[in-house]
């Protein structure tokens, strides 16, 4: 059964990806969750909480508020009170599992709270059981069409890097993309939202490319194209082959005008015995990356050797982004048999429990996966 | 200053057990839990922290179940699936269900019903990651404590064995309890020291209950007429009174006496004579996170002289009287609560060296001195001032890593971390 795991871990939640995207903005974030979501969120998938003072916090909707309906009222008023003393830059509720069951109007409390205090607010009416991806789409989304309404003044060279939350990369990884734009006369103009800053993030109508680092960037990117003109170049550098790709990319698509994946034209072999684990754009890369690398090469027919799983299904990009040779799969018991045949698997940690005894685990951290555990 | 609110922050303590650990102390169980992502999420993690991923599982409720109505079926079958490819059947199977199977009244008698069918080998429990239903049923710990005991069926009755039920961590070999079963003739037992099932089966011989902790009063009482014999409440306390009133009434039950009263308060006292002679007029923070107790505590510390200037804790239920004597006695003593929103931002200016009981008030005094320690530990009664005194001297003049420690989830279990 695809929803039954006996072993594998569960991929970080919407709820979380919304929270995760927004949070280091200087907004102030509400879980509207009766207890629990703050300290997973807090334990697991923001490495920043401790001696920080990002706010997250959680509604502790409780179950008479929850069937009289009266939880949104409350949550508003709290909220009210909270910008009051904390003065953030904007809120943001983010929905569970109990408000979306029972049709909770996120998006009137959010009104309310704007209404009230003129901070402006989002609601997230997302329902805790997708996976990161779905809301830290809807986040960078959002915080495109609500702040990107400046006009277009393009500053040339420059690049806005977006999707890059702490649940898909690690800061080396942020900082290696932002050094090889710098280092090749570029500048990041804005950053969506890892080290990134809220009065950055209305500049980035000025930027003359994006780069998408995750598919939770996607549709933000595409919101700055279709609208500011703005193309994208999705990719997570990670190597010399990469590094030039994506370069190479972003070049063309601001000289073009063009929208560029820079592993399109990779299609890897269903037959491959090399395999990567993980959030497409970041998985795609890492196998063009091996594909191309001195110590590979193209495959005898003219396929990359190495292929990707990806055991996240919750974006329509999770799929889009797939060539022939991968797979986007949730079901445990196929992602095992898949391993079966494979000698060398790139994959977070946790994903030894369904690896063959045989081969190699080549461990890549996915903090959306294993949270704190390296 | 922020007008109380409903919000609620978490601290980034994390010793506190959570039912994942706790439904761990069932030997030789599995833990199955039937939820959304985003429930599963910090389950699946503390699981996989504790290197105890092959005793895990989980089935995910996704969108479509709640609107096809098929939660019964996505639980049967799901955690037949699981049973069906774990390499060994475990003895036992612990089911969480989450508040979305009670919001939507899920049939969980008849899913059990299948799966006892199904699998007649097998003793599964029902147990509940309900969070919205806090506080108006009984809350998830309370609830853990109690279904942490549902496998055990009656057996003929031992009067000589005690079970001490409800705690988590074994109470220290010199404890009052220990030495009071031992003096009437009787053995205790204790669910963390039982490391197979079959032992935990046999606790269904036991000819008396005790239980010290409130959350696990419920677990105790319903244990105990399940197998018709008595329960005994004895509290938490470090208040000298109490504890001997409650080692008397523990006596009596036992059929024994309690004459050590003397030299058990001369040994607490000297211990903590001994511990303030070392740390002196140090400012000393207590939390709710250390212990059950923290006003009782704060009180046992400030009647013997200790600089007790701080207390982090979300409420004092259970013990008002202390919470009112502190308030009369001790002058310029604070009282946070720690789940405010405005504990976010709180920054306590330390005057000098801080003392911290508890992860919660290290964290927000920012002290490296700490006791490391949560829910009473292994301590009870007099002994456990003794060895609490210890702990403070030696928390006293050792420094801890302060983040290391307080990032590794469940005190007490083996982390990966």
């Amino acid at each position: 059964m695809k929803q039954a795991r006996k072993v594998l871990s569960t991929y970080s939640s919407d709820t979380f990806g919304v929270i995760s995207a927004l949070y280091g903005l200087g907004g102030l974030l509400v879980m509207h969750d009766a207890s629990g979501c703050n300290s997973t969120f807090t334990t697991h998938d923001e490495p920043r909480w401790y001696g920080d003072d990002g706010l997250v916090f959680v509604s502790a909707v409780t179950e008479e508020e929850a069937v009289m309906g009266t939880a949104g009222d409350r949550l508003a008023a709290d909220m009210i009170e909270a910008c009051g003393h904390f003065r953030p830059n904007f809120t943001a509720i983010a929905s569970t599992p109990i408000p979306w069951m029972t049709g909770s109007d996120i998006d009137l409390t959010a009104a309310e709270i704007e209404e009230k205090t003129s901070v402006p607010s989002f609601g997230f009416d997302v329902s805790g059981m997708r996976s990161y991806e779905a809301g830290a789409s809807l986040a960078f989304l959002a915080l495109a069409k609500r702040f990107c309404t400046a006009p277009k003044q393009t500053i040339k060279g420059t690049v806005n890097i977006l999707g890059a939350t702490y649940l898909d990369l690690e800061e080396e990884q942020y900082d290696h993309i932002k050094e090889l734009i710098e280092s090749n006369g570029m500048s990041v103009l804005s950053s969506w939202s890892m080290k990134g800053r809220f009065e950055d993030i209305k500049k980035a109508v000025n930027a003359e490319v994006s780069v998408v680092v995750s598919v939770t960037g996607i549709d933000a990117a595409k919101y700055l194209y279709e609208h500011y003109n703005i193309p994208y170049v999705i990719g997570l550098p990670c190597g010399p082959v990469t590094d030039k790709a994506l370069l190479n990319a972003l070049k063309e698509a601001a000289e073009g005008h063009r929208c560029i994946t820079v592993f399109e034209d990779i299609v890897s072999s269903r037959d491959a015995t090399d395999v990567v684990i993980g959030e497409p754009v970041a998985a795609r890369t890492l196998a063009m990356e091996r594909s191309l690398s001195k110590k590979n090469d193209i495959t005898s027919n003219g396929k990359a050797c190495v292929r990707v799983i990806s055991p996240i299904a919750d974006s329509p990009y999770d799929a889009m982004l797939m060539s022939s040779g991968d797979i986007v799969s949730t079901d445990e018991t196929e992602i095992e048999e898949e391993l079966s045949k494979c000698k060398k698997i790139y994959a977070d940690g946790l994903y030894r429990f369904v690896c063959p005894e045989n081969a190699e685990l080549i461990k890549v951290h996915h903090r959306a996966y294993s949270g704190r555990i390296m | 200053m922020l007008k109380p609110t409903g919000l609620e922050y978490s601290v980034p303590a994390r010793g506190g057990w959570t039912i994942v650990h706790v439904g761990m102390l069932v030997p030789e169980a599995h833990e199955i839990f039937v939820c959304a992502a985003g429930c599963l999420r910090g389950v699946v993690l503390s699981a996989a922290e504790m290197n105890l991923t092959d005793r895990f599982s989980t089935v995910a409720i996704e969108e479509h179940n709640v609107t096809d109505g098929d939660m019964e079926d996505l639980l049967i079958e799901g955690v037949s699936d699981i049973l069906n490819r774990l390499k060994k059947r475990p003895p036992c199977v612990l089911i969480y269900t989450s508040c979305i199977h009670h919001f939507m009244g899920t049939d969980l008698d008849d899913c059990f019903r299948v799966l006892r069918d199904r699998y007649p080998d097998v003793d599964f429990v029902d147990c509940y990651m309900t969070p919205t239903m806090r506080k108006s049923t009984l809350n998830p710990d309370k609830m853990m404590r109690k279904r942490l005991y549902a496998a055990i069926d009656p057996l003929p009755t031992n009067e000589d064995e005690v079970l001490l039920c409800g705690n988590c961590f074994a109470l220290t070999e010199n404890n009052d309890i220990k030495v009071l079963v031992k003096k009437a003739g009787k053995k205790l037992f204790e669910l963390p020291l039982i490391d197979n099932y079959a032992d935990y089966k046999k606790l269904g011989s036991s000819g008396l209950i005790i239980s010290n902790l409130g959350v696990a009063k419920d677990a105790a009482d319903e244990l105990a007429a399940k197998l018709k014999i008595k329960s005994l409440q004895i509290p938490f306390s470090f208040g000298y009174k109490e504890i001997y009133d409650n080692l008397k009434k523990l006596a009596g039950v036992l059929c024994t006496t309690y004459d050590s009263y003397d030299e058990d308060r001369e040994r607490a006292d000297l211990a903590l004579k001994k511990a303030k002679e070392i740390i002196g007029d140090t400012k000393i923070a207590v939390d709710g996170m250390i212990t059950t107790r923290p006003f009782s505590l704060a009180r046992l510390l400030y009647e013997h002289g200790f600089n007790v200037g701080l207390i982090y804790s979300d409420s004092a239920a259970g013990e008002e009287e202390d919470f009112e004597w502190l308030k009369a006695n001790v002058k310029g003593l604070e009282n946070e609560k720690c789940i405010s929103p405005d504990m976010r931002t709180y920054k306590y200016d330390a005057d000098g060296k801080i003392l911290a009981l508890g992860q919660k008030a290290a964290y927000f005094t920012q002290t490296p001195y700490f006791v490391d320690m949560v829910e009473n530990g292994p301590l009870y009664g007099f002994d456990g001032i003794v060895e609490l005194s210890k702990m403070m001297t030696e928390s006293f003049l050792t420094e801890k890593d302060l983040k290391k420690t307080l990032d590794i989830k469940g005190w007490g279990c083996d982390s990966c971390i």
